[in-house]
């Protein structure tokens, strides 16, 4: 077990349930994440090349740029509609709807659904917004306001939803979990789901990779088909780690087989694992603060 | 007063009295009318002057390409919404309801209820019908309905005249429908038949986004898939009077509808299927004195639904269901008429229904099955002072609703029971102090009981909730309704002022991603205006205007979603007369507004308001031959009533209607 691993181990606690419990996936539609300012912003507009403003287009900004020093988004959401807040690090809101779900006039789908998460691991200075189920559009958005792009992680021409969960960007790359499983044999393997799938992160275009799960997928003894499904998804260097919540293809049981905890080597995508025995339906991960280079 | 002639039929735009003039003459033709004992001083049919109705005839034959649901766009405070293209579900709402706040009768079963929903009126033709009354707020005693919305009746065909007619009707994205429907009037019999079907490939072009609504690099012009549909129906009615005193109805009606489920547009599915039978049968014997009449209404339904979603293309996770309803409805109601100027009426309901739900991908439901009693008191008080026509209609009603079903719970499942009583009142009044004006209001509330699924849940995604409580609405209206007929022309104005409550509505709250639980949480409330014209000038012009306002007012001063604070229609039609060879030219117009609402509780999304302007024209050939063409929405505005749902843009349709007397 390397070094990464074990570091890994003991995120991977945050999350699971016991055997028995009923299956809750994701802790709830109120969430937040802090903002990476690389360590040394002061101020969201004024980065330099090697920050954000390598990414967002100076001058096209479409959303309000946001004063102050933001730290933490927060997303508020009744399941039809979502808010994005901006706070600064003293909790002081700098802007308590800096994008929702009626910021543009609705197309096939309004600026946001009610199903929104935040990126786990955005470039400094970036925000990324993931709309899941039926959406399953990945954005990445400047604090200037200005638009990175968008990225739509399923293909145009089927129907499946793979779901995303969590994006984090390791240089100039982007992953993205996506949850679900597409339940056709036939899926080429772009279409597929159940995978960490990686886009460029300065187009926001597909790049191509993809890291497949489908080798933690099985059948319960009772018969229940369930699929291997990425969660929050964190790295550490060129190591991407998530947990598979290994729950029932189409939702319906609560039964599923043991969660897994992965390390994948983002350069390689080679995967290590671990099953964590007697734990089911997790799908959060997280840092325990001081822990982080392996010192459990 | 001077050359008018004024008119008493009061409620305009057929309102009840219309309806009222309507029956008694063809019930003349059935044979009541040669029975001068059966001619009774009280009302011999459902209608309520003091009720908030507005009739729509069926069988105008100007538009013979309309559907039901494009009828009720000419009804003052109908919000109709759409899905999708022909044959898509449609639905109405009333006076800001909710869907399921509307009820349906046909004839005079009820053919909706808490736990099938708004009824889809996309499943049913056109040409089957008489006419559709729609009751807002409270509804006649005799339909002995609580709703909190109102009560659609739709009228089987009533024909007086034996004839044969069929029409043929081709347009656009694969759109056609073929229906050959007769009326023969045998001795004390009249039997009226229907049969059709209709198909669409439903391919309407619309834009597609890619769901990056930032980005339109990747947008483009899609066709809309899977959105096939293929239905056939079958109708007999059959009346006619038994001895000196009796009338006797009966009705059977057959549904069918299969096809694909096209998803949302920016999550198009290519695979799933539905369909949906549906058979009713209703028996109706009335027997009418001199100082009162019985009515026993018995009937019964069975509805199969099919969804087949393997690919979980359509909702979370792959589905292959099998549901059927089963639904058994007596009604017994007498109306008495001890002097003059009162009239009591008591209704009783019993009903009961059967909902089997089968998944073939999950694990075994159990049915569940629902238990209902009602029963209606009103008085009617009427009669003339001083030649003012006064009305007072005081009704109250009582629900008492016995509901089994199992579900889950702790993983085990278990079986629960609900036991509901709601009383409900209606008061309505009506002055007519000249005899082209009448005034016009009630008061009432209403109720919906918690669905089968809310209450108990699908042993997966929807958690079971047993304490539920029905959903109570109030309302109250006051209107003036104008009817002025001169030699040259008539034109019938109504006019409203509306309220509407509604508390303890039942939303579904997430417990998790993927886990929801019906509770009482949300209220809301309904100001509106609603208006109606319809004006005739010689035999040449005729006309119709309706519009609808709406405030609506949530919790936190929020609007309420899905409804459009403004609604209008025009429609003229200008007839030629004879012309040559040709019986008649008509040429047709329509304009609709839907003005924007709320996608959302939040109002954080605002759809946008949006026009659909229509034309057609219409040729009477002779030897009962018509032809129509017809242009909807000619600016191709497209639009969505359901977030993500397209509808069809501009679209054709060529109809060629045959008629002969037999």
């Amino acid at each position: 077990m390397n070094r990464f691993f074990a570091w890994g181990l003991v995120l991977a606690l945050a999350g699971c349930g016991d055997d028995d419990a009923p299956m809750t996936v994701d802790g709830g539609r109120d969430g937040g994440i802090a903002i990476d300012d690389g360590g040394t912003m002061t101020d969201a507009t004024t980065e330099d090349a090697g920050g954000p403003m390598g990414l967002c287009p100076a001058g096209d900004a479409l959303l309000d740029p946001v004063s102050g020093t933001p730290r933490f988004v927060v997303v508020g959401s009744d399941y039809t509609s979502s808010v994005v807040s901006l706070l600064a690090a003293d909790g002081t809101v700098l802007s308590d709807a800096w994008i929702d779900s009626g910021t543009t006039a609705p197309g096939l789908v309004s600026t946001l659904s009610g199903d929104v998460a935040v990126g786990s691991g955005a470039a400094a200075g970036t925000v990324i917004l993931i709309d899941r189920q039926s959406t399953d559009v990945v954005s990445a958005w400047c604090l200037d306001g200005s638009l990175v792009g968008q990225l739509r992680v399923r293909s145009a021409d089927s129907s499946f939803s793979p779901n995303p969960h969590d994006a984090v960007v390791v240089g100039d790359t982007g992953w993205v979990t996506r949850n679900d499983t597409n339940p056709s044999g036939a899926a080429e393997p772009g279409d597929r789901g159940g995978d960490i799938f990686g886009f460029d992160a300065t187009t926001m275009v597909a790049n191509g990779r993809r890291v497949d799960f489908s080798s933690f997928e099985g059948m319960t003894d009772a018969g229940v088909a369930y699929s291997a499904r990425p969660g929050r998804l964190l790295t550490n260097g060129a190591r991407l780690f998530t947990v598979l919540g290994r729950t029932p293809t189409d939702y319906s049981d609560t039964d599923a087989a043991a969660s897994v905890f992965v390390s994948v080597d983002a350069t390689s995508s080679a995967v290590e694992s671990l099953e964590l025995t007697g734990l089911r339906n997790c799908d959060l991960v997280d840092a325990i603060p001081g822990k982080e280079h392996g010192s459990s | 007063m001077h050359r008018l002639s004024l008119a008493l039929l009061l409620p305009a735009l057929g309102v009840t009295a219309g309806v009222r003039a309507q029956d008694a003459s063809a019930d003349e033709d059935y044979g009541f009318g040669a029975m001068a004992e059966v001619a009774a001083p009280i009302a011999e049919t459902d209608e309520d002057d003091t009720a908030a109705s507005t009739v729509v005839s069926a069988r105008d034959t100007s538009r013979a390409d309309l559907t039901l649901q494009e009828l009720l766009f000419e009804v003052p405070g109908a919000h109709v919404v759409q899905s999708g293209g022909q044959g898509s579900y449609s639905t109405v709402s009333l006076r800001g309801g909710e869907l399921g706040h509307t009820s349906f009768l046909l004839g005079e079963m009820p053919v909706s209820g808490p736990d099938s929903g708004p009824l889809d009126l996309s499943l049913l033709p056109i040409e089957a019908f008489d006419r559709l009354e729609v009751y807002r707020g409270g509804a006649p005693a005799l339909f002995d309905s609580g709703a909190i919305g109102g009560v659609v009746r739709l009228v089987p065909r009533e024909d007086r005249q034996d004839r044969l007619f069929a029409t043929a009707t081709g347009g656009s994205f694969g759109s056609w429908r073929a229906d050959v429907t007769s009326v023969l009037r045998r001795g004390r019999f009249f039997v009226a038949t229907n049969a059709g079907a209709d198909g669409s490939r439903g391919d309407f072009p619309y834009r597609y986004d890619n769901a990056t609504v930032f980005d339109p690099t990747d947008d483009e012009i899609r066709r809309r898939a899977n959105a096939e549909t293929l239905g056939a129906h079958g109708m007999l009615h059959v009346r006619g009077t038994v001895g000196s005193h009796g009338r006797v109805s009966a009705l059977l009606l057959g549904v069918s509808r299969q096809g694909g489920m096209p998803g949302l547009g920016a999550s198009p599915a290519y695979d799933a299927r539905r369909e949906d039978l549906r058979a009713l049968g209703a028996l109706e014997y009335q027997h009418c004195g001199e100082h009162g009449r019985l009515q026993l209404v018995v009937g019964g339904s069975f509805r199969r639904q099919r969804f087949t979603d393997l690919l979980g293309e359509i909702g979370i996770g792959r589905d292959a269901t099998n549901d059927t309803f089963r639904h058994f409805f007596s009604r017994v109601a007498g109306v008495a008429q001890p002097t003059a100027w009162l009239e009591l009426t008591s209704v009783m309901s019993v009903r009961r229904d059967g909902y089997d739900p089968e998944n073939r991908l999950s694990r075994d439901e159990s049915r569940s099955a629902r238990t209902t009693i009602s029963g209606t008191q009103e008085v009617r008080l009427h009669g003339d002072l001083r030649g003012v026509g006064l009305e007072l209609r005081p009704s109250v009603r009582v629900e008492h609703a016995r509901t089994d079903a199992y579900g889950m719970r702790l993983g085990q499942e278990q079986l629960f029971d609900s036991t509901i009583t709601r009383p409900t009142f209606r008061v309505g009044a009506s002055v007519r102090p000249l005899p082209w004006l009448g005034l016009v209001g009630s008061l009432a509330n209403g109720t919906r009981m918690p669905s089968v699924l809310e209450l108990f849940g699908d042993r997966g995604a929807l958690l079971p909730n047993a304490e539920l409580t029905p959903e109570r609405g109030r309302s109250a209206d006051g209107g003036v309704l104008v009817r002025l007929v001169r030699e040259r022309g008539e034109v019938a104005l109504e006019a409203r002022y509306f309220h509407l409550s509604v508390e303890d509505l039942i939303r579904y709250q997430a417990t998790s991603q993927y886990t929801a639980i019906a509770q009482n949480v949300a209220r809301g409330e309904v100001n509106g205006v609603e208006n109606g014209a319809r004006f005739s000038i010689g035999a040449h012009v005729r006309g119709q205007v309706a519009w609808t306002y709406l405030k609506t007012r949530a919790p936190r001063g929020a609007e309420l979603p899905w409804r459009p604070n403004l609604e209008a229609r025009a429609g003229l039609e200008l007839h030629s007369g004879p012309l040559g060879w040709l019986e008649d030219v008509a040429l047709i117009g329509t304009w609709n507004h839907r003005g924007s609402f709320f996608h959302d509780p939040a109002n954080l999304v605002r759809m946008p308001s949006r026009h659909w302007i229509g034309g057609g024209v219409r040729v009477d050939l002779p030897r009962g031959l018509d032809v129509l063409f017809t242009a909807r929405d000619l600016a191709d505005e497209g639009g969505q009533d359901f977030l993500g749902q397209p509808l069809p843009g501009r679209r054709y349709a060529l109809t060629l209607r045959y008629e002969m007397e037999l």
